[in-house]
């Protein structure tokens, strides 16, 4: 065969290329689509995630990036307007707000205005929306007789099975039911239940407030125990444990529309949690149908497949790749009428009204790496890089401002980068119990302290690093205090300033001089950043949580702005896990650490200075291990204010004792950028809010035709390879013959006269 | 040969048992089940409580090596390592730290990496025995020296560069292929196109380069004088004569690409959010998830094992004067 192509080798060259140019030359259509064919023609969001999500049980999940599945798929209380800002709770899955009443200990009922410590219980009462209903789930499944269709399976029933789907729903008389109040009163029992696999991080937290969830937790924990006594270790699954008949003093259903649930003294960030998908409904059936034996084999559990009530839910998940549909029974929430000045202008209002969600599909695939992301957002790939984050738009936007890179790239293609101000800081913080840095053991060395602590505050310039570091902060603002922008208590311009280190001139912040820095630093003791008795150099720790050459610029930095006072500042780099190591056990000495808010209050920022949440102490968040009594008794006192001019009086000295204790620098509040394509409607940036997908709009034909349009093949650069390889096989080809005719003497030798 | 395959698998059961003790060492050393639970429970309001249950439904709690708590062989035996070992001997791989089925993930994925992995070996083999015979034939003419040139390029450049380099031209420039991604079914095909391209080009240096040395050695040798005495073709000398008297070496060099095709290129799935085994052994290691590390690095050691005695035997066919006793 060989020898006939290498006669007819002309030939066979045209069949083997021609094809092949022709094939690239009439190359048209997208090919570098990383989704299937067309369907960027269809009404999906596309979007990405940089991790697999953990947690999908509403007992477990609370990691910021399983929030994209979590709050489109479950349905808490209450919920944030979408447009209103400052951040607004209204009721989700309940008609208003609840209904608070304080009892004293004795059960009888209190004013609205009776003092927090007559408040022995609050009684929070919600009243459901009707019509509400679970999506299609096998839980559900019901012959038309009534009975269960997958609530009795054995494990040879589950053989095979891995997905949901694996579960057909064509044999079921019904597939769904209506919510009830119940379903939120199981879930808070599930808080405390050793019967779920994976545990609440909240349950602690809740246990002091919500009224017998501790009892409850141990009851249940006491029978557990008692169940699995005796059960080999290779074999410890235990039947479903029916929650339902459980006596739990903490909530119940007065009916199948209304909620009640009992908190213990007064808490008004309570409502907050109420946002939080803890307080997601989870029917008995879902919990039954998974519970079976072979089910967590095969990983069928909550954590993988949620049971909802919201606009979406979960039909398809491989590693790279999560797919969420329409809900069909959901109740199609109108769109929000009202906003905030602005809005109108944005087009956020234009869709006033209409049903949600407006997409049927969103389609979230694995994005590990940075660059791959930013090239399919500009090829049009993704409509918004990640529902939950707002700083992929920080270096876009540094490129727009700058004119630099893609910025003409990215203004013709109209990508849209609207900003907000989002509750979340970082800050550098002091270990409160470090010798040198922290409270001190004396008045005397309090003090001294006290000024060292101040003179490093002075003189790291927060305002320098926000703009050094924008394309990882964005429109970073400097701290002066740990309340973030946006929530009550917020001072803005010269009323916010930190006097310890900035003054005000001409109405603008001015941060003090190195010289006041350089005093100060010698009333502590180190004049020239020397030990003032023993002369040795004062050296200072410093432990980072980043690693890697992407983290070395920052970490400069540090040792920058301490060698203006003259002062060595040793790195101590490590991974997160040793970094939280080192910070459970007290060991670092400086330290530098973030907080994203849980719910938009100023509460959710205060109490990590609070000394019952040191980190040492009680493993709580306070990671510089605070303890003043003073600022604990306002914290006390500030938290069951409602918002108003006492409890910003109260936030304003708190603010005070803590600038002058200088324990934190408070570094930077963060920017918030959001990224979205030109065909991406209603899309109003935040952080708080989570379950954004349903009111996004995509305008499916013009995605379809920009894509085509930025995503045209280029093939000719391979047909020019082509022929420059051609042009190297040809006087290869040509060499070759020739020796093939070649003697061993060197003479050519015609075929022919052989 | 039967006695030489039955003496190698008790080996390979030897080895097995050694590099299961050496992950077990390793990784715990760097991580403690401590971390491994405050990783999983994610980084706020984790309670010592929650981290304690964490490591109890996982077998975490108990001493690593060594329970003296315990009476008798239970000191040994009611430990971690003793027990995850205790189920590996069944092939249970056990669950990820999600709760997910290891031997599920491996099947789902093997698949996946075997839709890069097999063109890949077939093709480095095939293209780099071409056109290391091709430079061969050209020896000391400037087409050979040019090809030797272009060998060492491709040898000095990291694998990192060829995927990087290779998304920014095929993907950003052309756009002649996804940047990354998969999407099952027949679409597959245009997702595994540019990575197997890039390992390729990756793995032609190097193999070239080597068989290009094996192919002159043998060139010199008699047998090939005789053959063109004899009027044979260059080109039958080369594919029939020289070629088969170069498999030995061949067939060592290709036997370090099999654990590949199983196993996944770890690199290039991670940058091409391909999800096959190499992605999962990638996820084990970032998420501190010692079941997954160490299925994979069991599931890659027999691997080798299995390709180093293939290699054993196809010595022996592709030299009938090779015996295996």
């Amino acid at each position: 065969m060989l020898d006939v192509i290498a006669g007819h080798w002309r030939a066979a060259l045209w069949l083997a290329i021609a094809p092949l140019m022709a094939g690239l030359a009439g190359c048209s259509e997208v090919v570098n689509s990383p989704h299937p064919h067309g369907s960027e023609k269809t009404n999906t969001l596309f979007t990405s995630f940089q991790e697999r999500p953990k947690y999908l049980d509403p007992v477990s999940s609370y990691s910021n990036n399983e929030t994209p599945w979590m709050l489109q798929i479950y349905e808490p209380l209450l919920g944030y307007h979408y447009l209103k800002r400052p951040y607004t709770l209204e009721g989700k899955t309940t008609v208003g707000m609840p209904e608070v009443r304080f009892l004293d200990k004795d059960g009888k009922p209190l004013p609205d205005d009776a003092p927090a410590d007559r408040i022995a219980t609050s009684v929070y009462t919600l009243k459901l929306k009707p019509g509400i209903k679970f999506q299609p789930h096998p839980a559900f499944a019901r012959r038309a007789d009534g009975s269960y269709l997958y609530h009795d399976l054995t494990p040879a029933d589950i053989e095979g099975k891995f997905e949901i789907n694996d579960f057909p729903l064509n044999d079921a008389a019904t597939t769904t039911r209506e919510l009830t109040a119940d379903d939120y009163v199981y879930q808070l029992k599930r808080l405390a239940s050793p019967y779920v696999p994976t545990p609440s991080p909240l349950y602690g937290l809740l246990n002091q407030y919500i009224v017998d969830l501790k009892g409850l937790g141990g009851r249940l924990r006491a029978e557990h125990k008692q169940a699995l006594a005796g059960k080999s270790p290779r074999d410890l699954h235990l039947p479903w444990r029916d929650l339902r008949d459980v006596r739990f003093d903490g909530a119940r259903a007065l009916d199948a529309q209304t909620l009640e649930i009992r908190v213990a003294g007064k808490y008004l960030q309570f409502k907050f949690w109420m946002a939080l998908s803890f307080f997601a409904p989870v029917p008995w059936e879902a919990d039954k149908f998974y519970a079976q034996r072979g089910m967590a084999d095969h990983a069928l559990t909550l954590n993988q497949w949620p049971v909802g009530t919201g606009a979406f839910m979960l039909v398809e998940q491989s590693p790279n790749r999560y797919v969420m549909e329409r809900n069909p029974n959901y109740r199609r929430e109108p769109y929000p009428c009202e906003g905030v000045p602005g809005d109108q202008e944005q087009g956020w209002l234009d869709d006033c009204g209409k049903p949600t969600p407006f997409v049927d599909r969103v389609i979230s695939t694995i994005e590990k790496e940075r660059q791959p992301l930013e090239a399919k957002i500009i090829q049009g790939y993704y409509d918004v890089p990640q529902i939950e984050r707002l700083d992929d738009g920080f270096k876009l936007q540094q490129e727009i401002r700058d004119q630099t890179g893609r910025f003409k790239l990215l203004q013709e293609h109209g990508i849209q980068l609207p900003t907000s101000v989002e509750p979340n800081s970082w800050y550098m913080g002091f270990n409160w119990l470090d010798p040198v840095v922290g409270k001190g053991s004396t008045p005397e060395q309090q003090e001294r302290n006290r000024k060292l602590r101040q003179a490093i505050s002075i003189v790291t310039d927060w305002e320098e690093y926000a703009s050094v570091f924008f394309d990882t902060y964005g429109d970073a603002e400097t701290a002066m205090s740990p309340v973030a922008p946006g929530l009550f208590g917020y001072r803005t311009g010269c009323d916010g300033i930190n006097p310890v280190t900035h003054v005000c001139q001409d109405g603008r912040p001015q941060r003090r001089s190195i010289e006041e820095a350089k005093k100060l630093l010698a009333e502590a003791g180190y004049p020239g950043g020397r030990d003032a008795k023993t002369g040795t150099p004062l050296v200072m720790y410093y432990d980072s949580s980043g690693v890697g050459p992407a983290y070395q610029a920052r970490l400069d930095w540090q040792q920058k702005q301490m060698r203006k006072l003259d002062i060595q500042l040793e790195i101590r780099a490590a991974d997160y896990n040793r970094f939280q190591d080192r910070m459970r056990k007290g060991q670092a000495q400086i330290f530098f650490w973030g907080w994203n808010a849980d719910y938009p209050d100023p509460e959710n920022f205060l109490f990590l200075l609070n000394s019952t949440q040191s980190k040492v102490k009680f493993d709580g968040e306070n990671a510089a291990n605070y303890d003043n009594p003073e600022y604990d008794k306002l914290y006390d006192e500030m938290k069951n204010l409602p918002d108003g001019p006492q409890r910003q009086a109260l936030i304003d000295k708190m603010v005070q004792i803590v600038q002058n204790d200088a324990v934190w620098m408070f570094g930077i509040f963060p920017g918030a950028t959001g990224v979205y394509q030109t065909w991406v409607k209603n899309a109003k940036p935040s952080l708080i809010l989570k379950d954004q997908a349903k009111y996004l709009r995509i305008d499916a034909a013009l995605r379809a035709a920009k894509i085509a349009e930025w995503n045209q093949p280029r093939p000719w650069p391979i047909v020019v390879f082509i022929a420059l390889a051609a042009l190297v096989v040809w006087p290869a080809w040509r060499l070759w013959q020739r020796r093939e005719r070649t003697t061993a003497r060197g003479q050519l030798v015609e075929v022919k006269a052989l | 040969m039967l006695a030489y395959l039955a003496r190698r698998l008790v080996y390979a059961v030897l080895v097995m048992a050694g590099v299961n003790l050496l992950v077990f060492i390793l990784f715990f050393t760097i991580n403690t089940p401590e971390d491994m639970a405050r990783l999983q429970l994610g980084g706020k309001r984790v309670t010592a409580e929650a981290v304690e249950r964490w490591k109890a439904e996982r077998g975490y709690d108990r001493p690593l090596y060594l329970n003296m708590e315990a009476a008798g062989v239970s000191k040994l035996t009611d430990t971690v390592f003793v027990e995850t070992t205790a189920r590996l001997l069944h092939f249970d791989f056990g669950r990820t730290n999600e709760g997910r089925d290891i031997a599920e993930e491996i099947r789902d994925r093997l698949p996946i990496s075997f839709g890069i992995g097999v063109p890949v070996f077939l093709l480095t083999i095939g293209v780099s025995i071409v056109f290391s015979l091709g430079l061969a034939m050209f020896r000391g003419t400037r087409l050979d020296t040019a090809g030797v040139v272009l060998l060492v390029a491709l040898m000095s450049i990291s694998s990192l560069f060829f995927i990087i380099m290779g998304q920014f031209v095929f993907s950003k420039m052309l756009r002649l292929a996804p940047l990354s991604g998969y999407v099952p079914g027949p679409e597959m095909f245009s997702f595994v196109l540019l990575p197997i391209l890039v390992l390729v080009v990756a793995r032609l240096g190097p193999d070239a380069r080597l068989y290009r040395t094996i192919y002159l050695e043998e060139l010199g040798k008699d047998y090939v004088r005789t053959a063109r005495s004899k009027g044979l073709s260059e080109f039958a000398i080369m594919f029939r004569h020289v070629l088969r008297n170069s498999l030995l070496p061949i067939i060592t060099s290709s036997a370090s690409l099999l654990p590949v095709v199983f196993g996944g290129a770890i690199v290039t799935e991670t940058f091409f959010a391909i999800p096959g085994l190499g992605a999962l052994t990638i996820e084990g290691i970032t998420q501190q998830d010692f079941s997954i590390v160490r299925a994979m690095v069991f599931f890659g050691s027999a691997l080798y094992i299995a390709a180093y005695l293939l290699t054993d035997v196809l010595y022996a066919v592709a030299d009938p004067r090779i015996r295996l006793h």
